[in-house]
């Protein structure tokens, strides 16, 4: 049992008036979650902000929206001083969906953006070195106070959760890294996120066998915290948490502790981001990649048995075409 | 009797002929080989053959215990300052197979190579002017001819500097000057790279080889293995810059080739080191629509 030591000091920030010392004002929440309505869904109280990745409404779908969604948002809500909780995840039942579109109507349509041809090889840098490079960096270094990812359901791009300082996961939660899976080289800021969490050796493992990392998994490897039934029983638990938060340390103290717990993070994005990402884009530039929604579908095949198989206390290897249960250790 | 035996090296008779194209080499009695870059008897002219030859080169070299010390240098007054267009075409063709097994793969390899495979000493001699000088400047030791320039003209080629030059400007001379080497394609002349830490000694060219002899000859006078294994730890910042800062930046360079039309068959860096710098190009009609290509794309994004 915690006993707090402090009432929430939310609200209480001081500030020398703008007018009196010629400083401007931040972008207030209103004006962010307004403009950001279309990948985030906001809700603030008492200075922690929930941001729940959407689609219309729905799980997120993958593409130039969220990636430069994101980028602001961690531009815009790091800057915003009346934030002293970050609560970062899904919508529904999934956390990523797919990749593509949605229309005016609602109808899905192809992530054109993520072209590679000579001819609009460009987008590569817009699209996706751009707000990809500033997404990882953003969520470190432009986020000054402690966050706490939600990881609901099927999830690929879940560096974004498990970025967060404190990382929950659903039941059903599982991942698989997309990257080689799809002939791709993972080097958007998954591979420090992975392999710092779970170690180089099972990282290796997981990323060239294409392995389904479950919530019990991430779990025993250290890449989550806590295990919650369901989405809201997640945020329900993220919201506790970050009250905890809010009511042991005061307001320094949280942000400063947040840099001390975040520097190896640091440390690698320096180490490695920028130019982990530029080789992905080249060999995606070099090489053909199956982007096709398959390939998601699949895993999701593969998520249930091995799920299935777990709860039963047994294993399913990575095979191909494999789905066979089997003992851990023969 | 053993069931099975030793594997051999090729000896060194053997690698100088395979090599003959690319290096004449000469082996002193006591160990010391002397590596000079050529192409045809005269100055090297940048191939995707010789850039395939160096990391062989230093990989072969580095697997013969009977050498004790390697001199690198090249022909005549240039360093890399030509490219051969013929040789250069299949990344006009072929970008993606050309880009990975002759560029990031060799280009790595030529340095790498140079780092780890090999045991023992070694001098880089800059005889002339040009790019590309991590070839010399990532030798133990390296000098300089006192009439040659260096300079890092990647990015007036709109190319990414990563492949080598980057990490010997960084290491060598700090971040500052390193910054405005690259965006400046700066010519460093022999005295300033003196200043600035980049070789030991400026020579006067027809003294460079009696020089890198009579540096060899000082080494040379230490125990072997003293002398191997003070090279490993002299050599040790440039393994751990290596790691550091080449495969990827490598990967950097290749993206920004793929970003923006780059040929290299189309450049000549006669001109900017020798000349007014306005000729860099072999064909300035094909850079024209190269560039053309490229910036057309780039007005489709400001459109949207």
């Amino acid at each position: 049992m915690i006993k707090p030591n402090y009432e929430s000091d939310a609200g209480k920030r001081k500030e020398i008036p703008h007018e009196e010392i010629g400083t401007i004002p931040h972008m207030p929440f209103e004006e962010y979650s307004e403009k950001l309505k279309h990948c985030f869904i906001m809700k603030r109280k008492d200075g922690i902000l929930e941001a729940r990745l959407h689609t219309n409404g729905d799980s997120m779908q993958w593409g130039a929206p969220a990636h430069q969604g994101l980028h602001y948002f961690f531009d815009w809500a790091g800057r915003d001083p009346d934030n002293e909780v970050i609560i970062l995840g899904g919508t529904g039942k999934d956390f990523t969906k797919g990749i593509g579109r949605l229309g005016p109507d609602g109808k899905w349509l192809p992530a054109i953006e993520f072209a590679s041809d000579p001819e609009v090889a460009w987008r590569m840098y817009q699209y996706q070195y751009y707000d990809g490079t500033n997404d990882i960096e953003g969520q470190i270094f432009d986020l000054e106070v402690p966050t706490i990812g939600v990881w609901n359901g099927a999830a690929f791009h879940s560096e974004i959760p498990l970025l967060c300082d404190i990382t929950l996961c659903t039941e059903d939660a599982w991942t698989t890294d997309m990257h080689f899976r799809v002939n791709m080289v993972p080097g958007d800021g998954i591979q420090i996120a992975w392999r710092e969490l779970m170690g180089r050796k099972r990282f290796a493992y997981a990323e060239l066998t294409g392995e389904i990392i479950t919530a019990r998994k991430a779990l025993a490897l250290g890449m989550v915290n806590e295990i919650w039934p369901d989405v809201e029983s997640c945020y329900q638990r993220a919201w506790e948490i970050a009250e905890l938060i809010m009511r042991t340390g005061t307001r320094v103290t949280r942000r400063i502790t947040t840099q001390i717990l975040r520097k190896p993070w640091k440390e690698d994005i320096a180490n490695e981001a920028r130019h982990a990402f530029s080789t992905e884009m080249y060999v995606t530039a070099t090489e053909h990649s199956p982007h096709d929604v398959c390939y998601w579908e699949w895993a999701h095949e593969e998520a249930e048995l091995v799920r299935k198989a777990e709860k039963k206390g047994k294993v399913i290897r990575p095979r191909v075409n494999g789905g066979q249960e089997e003992d851990e250790i023969k | 009797m053993t069931l099975t035996s030793f594997v051999k090296w090729p000896k060194y008779e053997e690698y100088k002929e395979m090599f003959k194209e690319h290096f004449i080499m000469e082996r002193r009695e006591d160990g010391v080989l002397l590596v000079r870059m050529h192409t045809k008897g005269g100055p090297q002219i940048w191939s995707m053959e010789l850039h395939r030859a160096i990391g062989q080169m230093w990989r072969i070299v580095g697997s013969d215990s009977e050498i004790e010390l390697v001199i690198f240098t090249g022909t005549g007054k240039d360093w890399i300052i030509e490219f051969e267009p013929e040789s250069w075409k299949p990344e006009i063709t072929e970008p993606e197979y050309t880009r990975y097994e002759h560029m990031f793969l060799d280009g790595r390899r030529m340095l790498i190579s140079m780092i780890q495979d090999v045991e023992v000493p070694t001098i880089g001699v800059i005889n002339g002017s040009g790019g590309h000088a991590e070839l010399a400047l990532m030798c133990d030791i390296c000098i300089m001819a006192e009439d040659a320039v260096i300079a890092d003209p990647h990015f007036l080629y709109d190319i990414v500097p990563g492949d080598g030059i980057h990490s010997c400007f960084i290491e060598l001379m700090g971040v500052r000057r390193a910054a405005y080497a690259m965006y400046m394609s700066e010519k460093i002349t022999a005295q300033k790279a003196l200043e600035y830490g980049l070789v030991n000694e400026v020579v006067p060219y027809d003294r460079l080889i009696p020089r890198a002899y009579e540096i060899a000859d000082f080494i040379m006078k230490r125990h072997r293995t003293i002398r191997r294994l003070t090279a490993q730890v002299v050599r040790r910042p440039w393994k751990k810059r290596i790691v550091d800062d080449l495969d990827m930046t490598f990967g950097t360079e290749m993206f920004g080739d793929f970003c923006k039309n780059v040929e290299h068959a189309n450049l000549s860096a006669r001109d900017y080191f020798y000349g007014t710098g306005e000729k860099i190009y072999h064909d300035e009609e094909r850079q024209k629509m190269l560039d053309e290509k490229s910036r057309r794309t780039e007005k489709s994004l400001s459109k949207k």
